[in-house]
This record gives C-alpha cells, structure tokens and sequence, in this order.
C-alpha cells in the first residue's frame, strides 16, 4: 500500500509521563452503500484495523467499521517508559497493511 | 466535469434560501429515538447484565456534518477495561468500533470521528476485566439534510 | 414554488457592500471545523499536502525529471503569485493549477495530470501551503479582475442569483445547515467534509454554480480563472491557510 500517512508523536518525553498520540490516514473508508454517477454502488473499502505498539508492547488495537469516518483519525495516550519506537499499522479490506515508525527519546 | 443540475438541486436551494436569516432551520434536523442500551448491545455482549456508568462518552449536541462527528470515550481512573465499544444505532452497520488498550497505553481513552447516518443517540461500552460491562449514551443531532444536497 | 422564488429574491436584494476588511471563511465555520483547522495533525487536509511534497520530488517525464530538480526546494514557491497572465500568450489566464499541468507539458515533458485530478490537487496544496500565514499575493491587472468581478455579479441560473447575493448581501447568515461567508479564497485547495477530500476553488464554485441552478463552467476555464482573480484581489489583507477545512 502506498498510503499517505501522518502521526503526532512528541520528540522527547519524560518517564512516566502520559502522552498524546494522533494518528491520521488518507482512506475514502468507502461504506458499500454510497453510488457512483452511473447508478452503480461503488464496493466497500474500509481500513479495518488500526494498531500502535511501542517497542513491541501493545498500545492500542481497534477494529474499525462503517461508521468511522473518511481519512480515519485516532488520538490516544501512551506511557512513557523508555526511549525507542512507536509502531503503527493500518490494515485494509484486502489485508493490505501500511506501516509507520517514530522514535520518542524518554528521559 | 459538468454535472446535470436536478430539479431537486433548484428546490432545494429555494427552500433553503427562502429560510436564509429567518432564523429557523429547515426541518433537516429528525427527531431522536429513545435507545435501550441493552437491545443495543445485545449483538456485541449478548444476555450480559448492562450496568449505567464509568464509561464517559463526548459527542457535540449538533453537528452540522454527519459525515465526520468529532467522538471522544473512555473510562476514567486507572482500572483498564478489557475493551471499549462504539455503536451508532441508526447507521446502517451500528457498530462503529471496538478498541483494546495494551500495556503501554496510559488512559483508557480516545477520541477519533463518527460517521452518522442521521441524528441518534450513540452508545459506549466498556468491558471491565471482571467481566462486567458499563455503558452510556449520549445524543447528536445532524443537522445536514440526507437527501437535499446543496451542490455536490 | 413561484412563491418561494419571490420571497428569496426579496431575501436576496442587493445591499450596499459595507467597507470593511475582508474575512475569512474560518470566522463563519463553526468550532469543530475550525478546532480541526487549528491542529495539522488533525487537519486531514495536510495528508494531501503531504502527498504533494512526496510528488515534488518524484522524478517522471522523458527526462526523467521532478519538480525539484529544476526548482529546487519547494518553500521557493512561498512567494508566487497567481492568477497570471501566460508572458508567451498574454490573452491566456493561468492560475496556479494551469501553470502547474503547463510546466509538466512544456518543461518535464510528462503528461499533465488532469485538472481535478489528487495529484494536481495535492501538489496544488502543496505548494500554496508554503505561503501559510502569508497575504495572498495578487498580481495588479486591471483588466482580468474587472472581468471576474463581472462574473461575480452576473446573475445566473434558474434561481437568477449572483454569487454577490449571497457572498456580500447574505454573508453570515444561515442557508440550510451552512453559515454563508463572504466566499473568500484564502484556504483554497481546502478539505471540504461534503467532499471527505481536498478540493480545488474551481470546485467550489462548480458547486455554487450548482446550487442556483447555472451551468457550471469547466475546472481551469478563463471565466474560473478571472474569477478567482477578482476574489484574490477583493479579499487582499487574508492570510493563506492552505489547507483550510470547510464544511
Ligand atoms: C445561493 C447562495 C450562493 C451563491 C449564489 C454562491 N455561493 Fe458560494 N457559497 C455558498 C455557500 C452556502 C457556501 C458554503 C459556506 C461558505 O463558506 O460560504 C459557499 C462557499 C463559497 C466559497 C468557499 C469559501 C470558503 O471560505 O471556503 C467560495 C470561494 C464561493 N462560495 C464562491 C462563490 C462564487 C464565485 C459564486 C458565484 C459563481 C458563488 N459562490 C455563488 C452559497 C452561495
Ligand atoms: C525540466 C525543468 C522543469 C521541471 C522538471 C519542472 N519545471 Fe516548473 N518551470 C520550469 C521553467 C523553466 C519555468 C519558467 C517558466 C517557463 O519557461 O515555462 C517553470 C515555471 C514553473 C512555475 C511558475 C513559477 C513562477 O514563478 O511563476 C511553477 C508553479 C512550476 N514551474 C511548477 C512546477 C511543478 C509543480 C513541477 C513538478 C510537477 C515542475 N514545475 C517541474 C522548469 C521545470
């Protein structure tokens, strides 16, 4: 997938702290119900799940269905523990996975 | 590309200026239905008992655009539920999401956009890990007419 | 439906156009459009940015070139100014999407990208948002701007309206569920919720056309292109906010 993300994660942290996370895709989330100028429904395609791990360990996981909108956005807290990576996936209807990588250096 | 301009374009621009600065709406705005949060839920957490509260749901009162409705859910303190579920009855597909948070994740919280087919009352689980389930409701009203568009 | 036509064109009497600054459309969206202009991260209007910086530098075209390549860095667009007229052929207008789609034909030898298209869109915004928080920058012609400005005070449509009827005469009041503004251009490419997407000017005022019942004309066209003009010229003091978000 070549899908145009964006993310808000803050350079530094302090240990312990909590902090907020944005995550945003480019995605129709097209919902199987709208139609085309033909008269014709245009299929449903969804990014079905979202993720974000830091270095490793669970953050967040949500299964995403019709209701959520197009160009999907998510805002959540992590806890700072250590300095490394923040790792995101989207999962589409095809499977079709786009990732995405931070660094945040925890003091 | 040009489009046909439908009859239904020019009424519905006349309605709507013939309203331009008199103060009222036009009647886009459908009344709420009451929600059971039980009969709601029943399709995510079956006969489970539904118990009101510790799951805090934010939903503007109106929104001008059913398409992207600013949402923002969780559960205060420190107790993590195992997950937090969005449903919006009156969409043709109501449940909206289910979110798990992990280890690394400081709140049990977030806030993302609701796509809502009209105005309704959306509801928000959570599933504690004792297994007990908190829920709440929260009502929006949208105001954008479903099928008088101004333009494309 | 005769009667409604009466009352809105008695609604839509002229009023004298008050001297006052210009504002933006950001002053009549409602808080949760402009909380989501205010934050880049999100503003979905900035993923389409984004995608215009990535095809900046993307290489295409028979000798293999990308915009950087010839223009450097993109903040050196920060101070252009569009409309213009084309120097070779001085009856033609170029706006900033024109010129884009030109210098792909002419320069990079690549097909252009089609008007509406997202990468024209993207690279569009793209560039525009270099001038963030900047005046809009005009260039002085008479001329083209007392052409667009007769386009925007030509009644049209089944509903015989002109766009001054509702951007002068009715700005700030309710029409259906939006707040009509004075139809400024500073956010422009802007993501537009109706639309879930970024869209160009021209767009909007396809839409507008639409709404009155006029035929619209083409994206690009000389009319749009005066037009916008005229509108860059009439809201000169705005600051661009490339990508803005409207309803
Ligand atoms: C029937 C009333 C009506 C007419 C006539 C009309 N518009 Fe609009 N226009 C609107 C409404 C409603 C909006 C959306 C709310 C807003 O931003 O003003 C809008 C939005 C716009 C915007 C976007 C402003 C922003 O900040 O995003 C521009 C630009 C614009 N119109 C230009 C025009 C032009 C040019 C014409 C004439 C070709 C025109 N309009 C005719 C009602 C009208
Ligand atoms: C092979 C070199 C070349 C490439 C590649 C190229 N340009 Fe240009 N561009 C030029 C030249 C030369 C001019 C000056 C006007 C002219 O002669 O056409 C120009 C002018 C422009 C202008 C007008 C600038 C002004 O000051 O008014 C814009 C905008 C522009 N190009 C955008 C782009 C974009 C966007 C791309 C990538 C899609 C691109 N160009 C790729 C050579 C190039």
């Amino acid at each position: 997938m070549a899908m145009k993300v964006m993310v808000s994660v803050p350079a530094t942290a302090r240990k312990g702290d909590a902090v907020e996370i944005k995550a945003m895709a480019m995605h129709p989330m097209e919902n199987g119900l709208r139609r085309d100028n033909d008269g014709k429904v245009i299929p449903r395609f969804i990014l079905r799940k979202f993720e974000c791990r830091y270095n490793g360990e669970l953050v967040v996981d949500c299964d995403w269905h019709t209701a959520i909108s197009a160009n999907p956005y998510l805002s959540f807290f992590v806890k700072a523990v250590d300095s490394g990576k923040i790792e995101f996936a989207w999962t589409d209807d095809n499977g079709a996975v786009e990732r995405h990588t931070a660094t945040i250096a925890v003091t | 590309m040009p489009r046909r301009v439908g009859r239904r374009t020019v009424l519905g621009t006349a309605a709507a200026l013939a309203a331009v600065g008199a103060g009222t709406r036009p009647a886009a705005a459908q009344t709420i239905a009451p929600v059971s949060l039980a009969a709601v839920l029943k399709p995510v957490f079956g006969d489970k008992p539904i118990q009101q509260g510790k799951v805090v749901l934010k939903l503007p009162v109106v929104a001008e655009n059913g398409g992207s409705v600013a949402v923002g859910v969780g559960v205060p303190g420190t107790e993590m539920p195992r997950r937090l579920v969005l449903v919006a009855p009156q969409n043709p597909q109501p449940l909206a999401t289910e979110i798990h948070f992990g280890p690394r994740a400081a709140r049990a919280e977030a806030t993302m956009r609701l796509r809502l087919a009209r105005s309704q009352a959306v509801v928000a689980a959570a599933e504690m890990p004792d297994g007990s389930v908190w829920a709440t409701s929260a009502e929006v009203v949208i105001t954008s007419g479903a099928c008088i568009e101004l333009g494309e | 439906m005769r009667r409604v036509l009466a009352l809105l064109l008695l609604l839509a009497l002229p009023a004298l156009a008050a001297d006052r600054p210009p504002r933006s459309g950001l002053d009549y969206a409602t808080p949760g459009v402009r909380a989501m202009q205010a934050d880049d991260f999100a503003n979905p209007g900035m993923l389409w940015v984004q995608e215009g910086l990535a095809l900046w530098d993307r290489p295409g075209g028979m000798g293999g070139t990308s915009c950087a390549s010839c223009h450097g860095r993109i903040e050196g667009f920060a101070g252009i100014a569009y409309p213009r007229r084309d120097p070779r052929d001085p009856d033609k207008l170029m706006n900033l999407e024109t010129r884009i789609e030109k210098c792909r034909l002419d320069n990079m030898g690549a097909p252009p990208y089609g008007y509406e298209s997202r990468e024209l869109v993207a690279l569009t915004a793209a560039v525009r948002h270099q001038a963030r928080g900047r005046p809009v920058a005009v260039v002085e012609d008479a001329d083209a701007i007392a052409a667009g400005e007769k386009e925007f005070r030509q009644r049209r449509g089944a509903l015989d309206l002109a766009c001054a009827q509702c951007h002068e005469a009715n700005a700030g009041k309710k029409l259906r569920d939006e707040t009509i503004s004075e139809g400024q251009t500073n956010g422009f490419p802007a993501y537009r919720l109706r639309w879930q997407g970024v869209g160009s000017l021209h767009r909007r005022f396809q839409v507008c056309n639409q709404a009155v019942a006029a035929e619209p004309y083409p994206l690009g066209s000389q009319e749009y292109i005066a037009l916008e003009w005229y509108l860059a010229k009439r809201g000169a003091g705005l600051l661009v906010e490339t990508p803005a978000v409207r309803q």
